[in-house]
This record gives structure tokens, sequence and C-alpha cells, in this order.
């Protein structure tokens, strides 16, 4: 079958994740991403575990090879005069460039979307960084933590009375990726329309503001700060409320995490009929009558609410109460940890992961779509790049570079 | 005249709440005409009478997330279920690119609007569909809100104190994350359309979109070992942290990087005795002791404003940064710089700052054209200039109720 973007052309000279990310959702979709390491220790995510056995080597860690499935490998030193003649020849080539490095770092190999666009007017420059290319943190340091707190994430996530919390793993990197693909896939649609070219400049930061959703905007309403609430969610205030710091859960409780017989699941009934349907499927219908239980008052009873919930899922397994909820239209999540996540039966019915055979690491099983297309599936030709893996084929059968060439920027550890 | 990056791209959009919307919003603000289609009986569930109840004057229009959500697009109204309205859409769709759902499975094919009947009308349409699980496998008719995909991804396991896993996110990271995925889908196959003139079927899962990105699915992959929470530490380096600082609730993030970092730290904390505790002396100590570190360390924040902390530790290269409450976000000096923050004038809100793209691009900036449809506001705009249907015939169709500029509960 055909894929939807085998007609482009990118280079990636990202690393860890935010960059590499964005490249290798182009990959998937039938992109040729040639990747750009440094000689030698290549990108930093090669040093990032997890590794086998936790035995690090630079050609077996399974956050590399992930986010760099389907790539082909180059190794430039771009700060020498060789290395970057080779790069801007390789730009001139192509039609997408994904960085993520901080903002000053291009501009001052005088590999900036300036230079770069003498050399091909066409091209466009996506550049990630925490904090954008312009505007006072410009050149601040930051991690996923940084972001969580900036954009406001981590405001809302932990114990009331203690530390907020950053969400686990690493989201922010990998969504600026997604949305540093939309962005290019955008000015492709207009290059193709116009023969422009252009630079996007994307703020992980920028991202995290977005992906925290509303509260913002209900505070230019309402004047209330939402606060964190545990496993629960908070209450909404109200216009004119003082600031909230109750416990209380709100009116669409119950959104709860709670035990059952073999691990955790939220119930999340956000609809006074799905509240109804719960009491029903507990074989309780008279708590929809319950004054403590109807509308308005069950955030304020959201203990009790607990306790009864938890009476009944406490014989339960994950899959029966699923099963369970779904038959009677009750929204509900199985709380999922890596295991079970890794062996779902709908990720597993609709292939969601992809099996992989690297040189180094052997068969693995990735994460594999981002969605489902009916005409070009999605698909990985072939694992992460050993680094360097492709200099032979992209340098001298591409681009022209004769082996005298080649060995000669091998002897001055050009690549 | 401004130019835009997706110029002369059509899209229908039926979505509601937040991720289909989200993803209406990314092509909306590069330019693409995104027609929004509700009905009198479902207007968007965003519309509002959650925050300010159903007391005030055209509650409909003052829903703070809906606002945020669909500023630059067309909103119109259609009801799909009566044979004039399916007529109206398919002259629609007869002129559109793509067509984005965010309907359970059943919905569509149940109108007689299923991609096989669309494909009759429109034969190169793409049509994106954003269920919570997927269009097909065990789950697909299970119903799910935000709350349910952040428990299936593992989101709410791996988030959480040490030893304390579960916690509940905060925001539906499922809705942005499967958003962004089907504007990006959208995008990829209409690349693909232009170059072969065939269509599509994207069938975008929260679950899928969300599970993309866990990291942690790779430990298990290849090691067998669940990733379990670690608050706000890091496996690579220490500390790194959440603290305490002057005022109400007030908290500031910092990361110790490398040893450089640490060294200039403890400079800036004044050299305090404990800095030289033998506990302390490596990253690996540091990991180990960490929890002790933290409330040192805590001594030292809260005796300090979170911006201060920020600018002191940044200006010698550490990673620091101030805990935002939704109330700072939109008064950050830096959103404010670089303009992300964009004001939305509106008849019934006024002017609020809404959070604009993530992104700026050199050619075709985009930005807010115009706020957030009132409900109907483009029947005439979409059904005169665009279908050129008559004065008359939009009159017969608003008597007959097939469109309108009142959501039916506004009559009670």
């Amino acid at each position: 079958m055909d894929s939807a973007l085998s007609d482009l052309k990118i280079i990636d000279v990202g690393h860890y994740i935010a960059g590499p990310y964005c490249a290798s959702l182009l990959a998937g979709l039938g992109a040729e991403v040639i990747k750009v390491e440094r000689p030698g220790t290549g990108d930093g995510s090669r040093q990032l575990g997890p590794f086998p056995d936790d035995k690090p080597h630079p050609e077996k860690s399974g956050l590399f090879s992930y986010l760099n499935l389907g790539k082909k490998g180059i190794t430039l030193n771009l700060k020498s005069a060789w290395g970057k003649e080779a790069f801007l020849k390789l730009v001139s080539q192509s039609d997408v460039l994904i960085e993520n490095y901080e903002p000053r770092v291009m501009p001052s190999l005088q590999l900036g979307y300036e230079e770069l666009r003498e050399v091909n007017p066409r091209l466009i420059m996506v550049s990630i960084s925490n904090y954008g290319q312009t505007g006072p943190y410009r050149d601040y340091k930051g991690f996923e933590i940084t972001m969580n707190a900036l954009g406001g994430i981590q405001y809302e996530i932990g114990e009331l009375d203690r530390e907020p919390l950053k969400l686990g793993g690493e989201q922010m990197q990998f969504q600026a990726g997604l949305v540093g693909a939309f962005a290019a896939m955008s000015a492709i649609w207009y290059r193709n329309l116009t023969g422009f070219g252009q630079h996007i400049d994307l703020s992980i930061a920028e991202i995290a503001a977005i992906m925290k959703g509303a509260p913002s905007t209900y505070f230019q309403f309402s004047g209330v700060k939402r606060m964190r609430n545990g496993t629960r969610p908070m209450r909404d205030a109200r216009p004119g409320e003082p600031v909230v710091k109750s416990r209380d859960p709100g009116n669409l409780y119950p959104i709860a995490i709670l035990p059952c017989k073999d691990g955790y699941v939220c119930v999340d009934t956000e609809a006074e009929p799905q509240w109804h349907a719960l009491c029903e499927m507990m074989g309780k219908p008279e708590l929809k009558e319950d004054p403590r239980f109807i509308r308005g008052r069950r955030g304020q009873n959201a203990d009790e609410v607990d306790i009864i919930l938890s009476e009944w899922l406490k014989e339960k397994t994950q899959r029966e109460v699923f099963e369970e909820c779904t038959n009677w239209r009750v929204p509900l999540g199985i709380v999922n940890n890596m295991e079970t996540l890794f062996n779902d039966p709908q990720h597993r019915e609709r292939g969601f992961f992809t099996t992989v055979n690297h040189p180094e690491l052997g068969s693995i099983e990735y994460p594999g779509h981002l969605f489902l297309m009916s005409e070009t599936p999605w698909h990985y030709q072939s694992p992460a790049p050993l680094l360097g893996e492709h200099n032979r084929e992209i340098l001298v059968n591409r681009m022209g570079y004769s082996e005298r060439d080649m060995d000669k920027a091998a002897s001055e550890g050009v690549i | 005249m401004t130019e835009f990056a997706l110029q002369g791209v059509r899209i229908i959009d039926h979505t509601i709440a937040w991720a289909g919307p989200q993803s209406t919003l990314l092509l909306a603000d590069m330019g693409a005409e995104v027609i929004k289609i509700e009905s009198c009986t479902r207007p968007d569930v965003m519309r509002g009478g959650g925050l300010s109840g159903r007391r005030i004057q055209k509650f409909w229009e003052t829903g703070p997330w809906f606002l945020q959500l669909n500023r630059n697009k067309l909103g119109i109204t259609i009801d799909l279920g009566k044979p004039e309205g399916k007529a109206l859409y398919l002259k629609l769709v007869k002129i559109s690119d793509a067509i984005i759902d965010n309907f359970t499975p059943r919905v569509m094919p149940n109108l007689g609007l299923g991609y096989e009947e669309l494909k009759k009308v429109k034969s190169d349409i793409i049509m994106v569909h954003l269920p919570g699980y997927g269009s097909t496998g065990p789950y697909k008719d299970a119903p799910a809100y935000g709350d349910c995909i952040n428990a299936f991804s593992g989101l709410d396991n791996i988030t959480g104190y040490p030893g304390k896993p579960n916690m509940r996110p905060g925001i539906a990271y499922g809705d942005p994350t499967s958003g962004f995925a089907a504007a990006f889908g959208l995008l990829a196959a209409l690349h693909y359309r232009q170059r072969t003139g065939k269509g599509q079927v994207i069938d975008v899962s929260h679950f899928e979109a969300t599970s993309k990105a866990m990291d942690g699915l790779l430990d298990y992959a290849i090691n067998r070992r669940i990733q379990r929470p670690i608050g706000n530490s890091d496996a690579r380096f220490a500390p790194q942290g959440c603290y305490p600082c002057l005022g109400d609730d007030k908290w500031v993030v910092i990361t110790i990087s490398s040893e450089q970092d640490w060294l200039e730290f403890i400079r800036i904390l004044g050299n305090p005795d404990w800095a030289h505790d033998n506990r302390f002396a490596t990253s690996a100590n540091r990991r180990e002791y960490h929890e002790e570190l933290d409330k040192l360390i805590g001594t030292w924040t809260c005796q300090h404003d979170n911006y201060e902390i920020m600018r002191l530790l940044q200006g010698v290269g550490i990673a620091a940064a101030p805990v935002l409450e939704s109330g700072e976000l939109f008064i950050d000096p830096h959103f404010e710089a670089r303009g992300f923050y964009e004001a939305s004038i509106h008849p019934y809100t006024g002017t609020k700052l809404l959070p604009g793209t993530a992104y700026k691009m050199s050619r075709t900036p985009g930005g807010t054209r115009w706020s957030a449809p009132l409900f109907g506001e483009h029947n005439d705009c979409v059904f005169k200039d665009i279908l050129g249907l008559s004065s008359v015939e939009i009159a017969e169709l608003t008597a007959k109720g097939i469109i309108g500029t009142e959501p039916s509960y506004a009559r009670g």
C-alpha cells in the first residue's frame, strides 16, 4: 500500500524527545527522514534507557530506538567546514528540517533559518524549544517539570496539603513533537500552493498551557482558581465565590479512582442519567432518590459515595466492572499500569503495537500507529539507525562525495 | 492581504466538547475554512450553562471552553435527522475537503451519512473520526470521557508521589492529544489526496494517541518492568522537585542537572552547612537522600518569591520556574511578550485573553480573526454566500426548524 507522505524528505537534527518524535511521526507516514547526529556520541537519548538489563550501550537505548524508528542515520560535525557544507547540501534537497536545540544553537553554527533559507527558499524549518525563539525566558533552561509548572498543569495535580506534582512521563515533549508535525504539514500545504517555505517557532511551554485546558479562561470569568484535589476533581467555582480550598469535588461526582478486586478503576459519570444507570447497575435504585445523593449534593457527600461504590467494586475485577459499565452506558476506565497497557485487549485487537527487529536490541514491540488510515497505513520501514549507519548510502551514493572524501572526513572526526 | 497556510481548505466540523474542537481550532487558526455544525436540539455542550447557570441572558453564548476552542470557525445549524437537513448537508459535503466528527462509531452511519454514502457525493472526501477508543475493537461502543482515557492510558498510574500511584492528572490529557493527532492526520491525508486524488478515512482513538506518548511502555517491552511514579524527581539527576515559596500555596520547581548546577545552587543558597554533607556529595547520593534534601531546600525557598527564585537560578543557568495558577498564566511576562494569549472580543463575554497557537509561523502567522461563533451566526454566510440558497429558501428551512439561531432549550 501507498504511504501518505512518501514524497517528502525530512532532516531530523533533533535530540532527546520532542524533535525526534516529531520526525518519527512523519517517518511513520512514509516520509524519508535522515537523522543527523554528532559523530562519536550521537543523539543524547542514546545515553538514556531503558537498556536491556540496565546495561548502558549507545546502540541499545529503548527510548532512542523508539523515537527514531524508520529513519536513516548519518553523522556530521556541524562545527566543521566540511560537515557544514554537506549539511547545507542536504538542506538544499529537503522539504523540512526539524531541530529542538536551545534557540541560540543553530544561529551560532551559522545554520539559523536566515542562512538555511538562502540555500533552500522552499525549506520549512521546525524549531521546537522550551520557551520559543523569542521572549524574556528564551535562553532559560527547562525540563519536563519546568514545562508542567509554567504551563499551569502542575498546580492542579496532587494532594491539597502537599506539593503539586508533574504529570508522569514526558508528556509535553511528546505533544510538542506532534503539534510540530501538524505545523510542518500546514507549511507544506502553503508551500505547495505558493512555493514559499517558512520558519516555525514552537514553544513547549505554550503546548503545556494549551493542554491545561480552560482554567485560565475560567479565571477571567469568575476570579476563582482551581485547586488540586488528589484522586478527585475539584468543584468549579461560581462567580463571586472566594478562593476554593474545600475538598468538594463538585456536582459531577463520582469522578473517582477507586480500588476493585484486582486493581483500580476510574468511575467517570459526568451526567445525571449516568449516575442513575450506575445506581441501577449496582442494584441500588433507591440511591437515585436518596437526599444525600441527589444532584447538587453528591460532591458534599463524596466520602459516602466512595464507600458505596467501593463495597460494590471489591467483589469484581477491572474487566468485569468495565464490561458491566459498558453495557449500562456508564463511563469507566480501567487504571492500566504499563504492563496491562501493553497487554490491553483493545490495543491488541487494533494492532497498536508494531514489532521491529533491531540489530542490537532484537525484536521489540513498540507503540505503533498514532491513528489508523484506510488508504495509507502507518508503517515504519526500518529500525532506528545505528550511529552513522547510512553515511555511505546518503553521502556517497546520493550526494556524490567520493570514498576519499569520506575517509578524510572520518579521519578528522567529521563523520 | 494576509495569507494563511491552509487557505482553500474547507472542513465540515461536527465535533463538540474538547478533542474535536481542539483539532479544528488548529486548522482554523491556520486559515482553513472550518464550518462548525450544531443543531438546535444538540448545541455544543461547552456553550455554557455550567459555569454561570442558566439564569443569565443567552447563557449558551457564554461558555469559557466554547469561547476558547472555537475562534475562527463559521458556526451553522442543521438538523441532520430531517430529510431537508440531510440534503443541505450533502450540498456542503460536495464542496468540502474533509469531515471531522467525534460521535460514537454508530452515529454517522445511522444517519445515512457514513463514508460510503458520502463518497458517492464527493469521491475524494477525507473523513476523520475521533471516538474515545477507536471505531473498531472490543471497546468501540464503550462511553468515554477524559478521565476514562487518563486511566486506560496509564497516566493516572504513573502520576503520583513516590509509593502512591493513581493520582488524578487534573487535565483531560486525551482530548488535546487526540485533537492534535486528528489535525495532523487530516493534513497528511490531504497531502496524499493532492498527489493521488484519493480520499480516505482516518480513525483517531484517544486511547491510542495517548498511549503513543507513554515511554514507560518501552521498559516493559524490553525488561518487563513496570514504571512506578517518582513524584517530581527525575531518574537521571537530583535534586529535582517542587518547593514551597513565600505566599499562600506558592511553589517553584527546580532541576539540578549537573555538578556545576549543584555548586552554583549551593552558592546561591549561601553555602549552608548541610550542603556539604556527604549524603549530598554526588547526584547518586542526592537521589538516595532526596526527601531530606527536599526539606532542606524548602527552608530556603519558603523565604522567597517563586518568580524571584526563577530569576536568581536561571541567571546562573539552573532550570527553575514558578508553578503558575490559572490566574497567573495570561499575565506571565514571557507569555505576554510572545503574544501567546490573544484577545477575544465577543458581544456576550466581553474581552478575554485566550491561549493562542503554540507556535509562530514566519510567513503565515495565523492568529485570531474572529471569536467563537454565536449560535447559528454564520447560517446566512454559509447557506447564502457559499451554497447559494435564496432568502426564501432559508426562511423556509428556518420555519421548518431545520436551521435556527437559538438552541431549543432557549424556549424553555
